[in-house]
């Protein structure tokens, strides 16, 4: 065989090679659809990857993507209701599936994942989300939204009327007004920008809590850090009786109390200002901080 | 579980009728939940002891090996000796509102509604006692089944677990200090809540994969 003819068949049997290697790996295409109503439920399961919920005005559910290698996908249900996921058929080494899910909008959703990062937009009904370590973002006018991660972080962006946001490690953002709103975290970073809030737990062991809007008439909101420092900006015109305990604080440019880090162990003290026009109706804002700093500012 | 469309009517059949087969209740081990059973046993509602006649109302009821485990029927002298208690407690609250409700400018003192503002210390112990059981209970459950935990769950669960119970060991001395400062009451009460609720969240996404 001629040198070039060898070289030919050489360089052909390599292109060959390269171009079905990538299909050895590569995940599989997936497209599947169910018949949902408009306010039926639906539960995802999907531990690697990316789950991205979109709400749409059909009674069905679509779901396009692809799944990682090791994995396979179940499901089934009935307008009422319909479950589906990706499992891992005993593989330990399943890799990223990516999901793109279409649902009706106003259905009731349930989504657990491992690392998987979840997206939902463009949606009107309960939420419910769970992750170990995967991120979570919310847009969308969602009318309950329950969400936590461990360390992944939340984002949320929507004014449900009830809202709990929970995480470990990972920060939370939440945007948006809401009648009932609960945010836990043990270290993570907690930032509020709240147009109305009427009531509010706010909860961090060591996390940085960051609170800035407004709080609706006889709104209460509620702060509690052990050692993580909160910062509160209320905007202009807001009336509130804020009630602070805490070792040391600065309420609208007055240092108050002890030094910002306190090196004796002793227990916090109580300052009171009120902020606007003082009525026995005002909202109350109450921080209580065991080692964290206060500081309150109007912007 | 791959495909649902297929499937074969007759194993369907089978699976039904053995599903149907299956009781309808099983009795759990007795040896698993074996913490939490006592608990529930220890703070369970006890039965009235019946009143056996009228004259038995008039006079203290004569409780011998039942007494530990039954509520007394009020009697009167009970009632007299309660209304006396309560207006001590009364007059001792308002003494103690007065005393520690706070006042403008960095005054020690306690916030209304904490669980410490109506609660005594001793009382207080109890109930922080009882979320001491309750968090050990599912923290061993989660380390039977720290094998199977995802290894970022482990990660964060430790280190969490760490924070908090800096936390409850900080606020629980400084309590000690200060036994009557509601705030620090209320923010132990927090670390704890927030202890069980990662700890219960724990369980449930390890149980959700």
């Amino acid at each position: 065989m001629p040198v070039r003819t060898r070289f030919l068949t050489w360089f052909t049997a390599l292109a060959v090679l390269l171009m079905y290697a990538p299909l050895s790996d590569a995940q599989q295409a997936v497209t599947r659809g169910w018949p949902l109503n408009a306010d039926g439920s639906l539960k995802i399961y999907n531990d690697v990857g990316t789950i991205r919920v979109i709400g749409w005005d059909r009674d069905s559910i679509a779901v396009m993507g692809t799944i990682g290698t090791g994995g396979s996908m179940f499901g089934g249900g009935d307008r009422a209701g319909v479950k589906f996921g990706i499992e891992g058929n005993g593989s330990k080494n399943l890799t990223a599936s990516d999901l793109v899910v279409h649902v009706p909008a106003r259905a009731r959703v349930w989504i657990r994942s491992a690392s998987a990062t979840i997206d939902v937009s463009a949606y009107a009904g309960p939420l419910d989300i769970a992750s170990v370590s995967g991120s979570v973002k919310i847009q969308g006018t969602p009318t309950e939204v329950r969400a936590e991660s461990m360390n992944g972080t939340l984002d949320v962006t929507a004014s449900p009327a009830y809202l709990r946001l929970k995480s470990a490690t990972g920060a939370i953002t939440w945007n948006g007004s809401s009648d009932d709103v609960g945010i836990t975290t043990v270290s993570g970073r907690m930032t509020v920008n709240a147009g109305t809030v009427h009531r509010g737990r706010f909860e961090s062991i060591d996390g940085e809590v960051r609170y800035r809007g407004s709080i609706g008439a006889n709104g209460t909101i509620a702060v509690d850090t052990h050692s993580g420092n909160v910062l509160l900006a209320f905007t202009k015109g807001t009336n509130v009786q804020l009630d602070v305990s805490a070792r040391g604080c600065e309420l609208f440019g007055v240092p108050l109390g002890q030094e910002r880090v306190a090196k004796i162990p002793h227990p916090p003290k109580g300052f009171y200002k009120t902020l606007g026009k003082p009525s026995p109706v005002s909202p109350s804002f109450t921080v209580r901080t065991y080692k964290g700093y206060v500081t309150a500012v109007v912007q | 579980m791959n495909d649902h469309e297929e499937f074969d009517e007759t194993a369907l059949t089978a699976l039904r009728e053995a599903a149907q087969a299956l009781p309808r209740e099983i009795a759990p081990n007795p040896a698993a939940w074996a913490n939490i059973r006592d608990r529930i046993e220890h703070t369970r509602v006890r039965e009235l002891v019946p009143v056996a006649n009228a004259e038995a109302k008039e006079t203290s009821v004569t409780v011998a090996a039942e007494k530990s485990t039954r509520v007394l029927q009020p009697t009167r002298t009970w009632l007299r000796s309660t209304r006396g208690a309560a207006l001590i407690a009364a007059t001792l609250f308002m003494a103690v509102t007065t005393l520690v409700v706070p006042r403008e400018d960095g005054v020690d003192g306690a916030r209304p509604g904490a669980l410490a503002a109506d609660t005594a210390p001793a009382e207080m112990s109890t109930v922080f006692a009882r979320y001491d059981g309750a968090a050990t209970d599912l923290q061993n459950d989660l380390e039977r089944r720290r094998p199977q935990l995802h290894p970022a769950m482990v990660a964060v669960l430790d280190s969490c677990l760490h924070t908090l119970n800096e936390a409850i060991d900080d606020t629980q001395r400084a309590l000690k200090d200060a036994p009557d400062n509601a705030t620090i009451a209320g923010l132990l009460e927090v670390a704890y809540q927030q202890k069980l609720d990662l700890l219960r969240r724990a369980t449930e996404l390890s149980e959700s994969f």
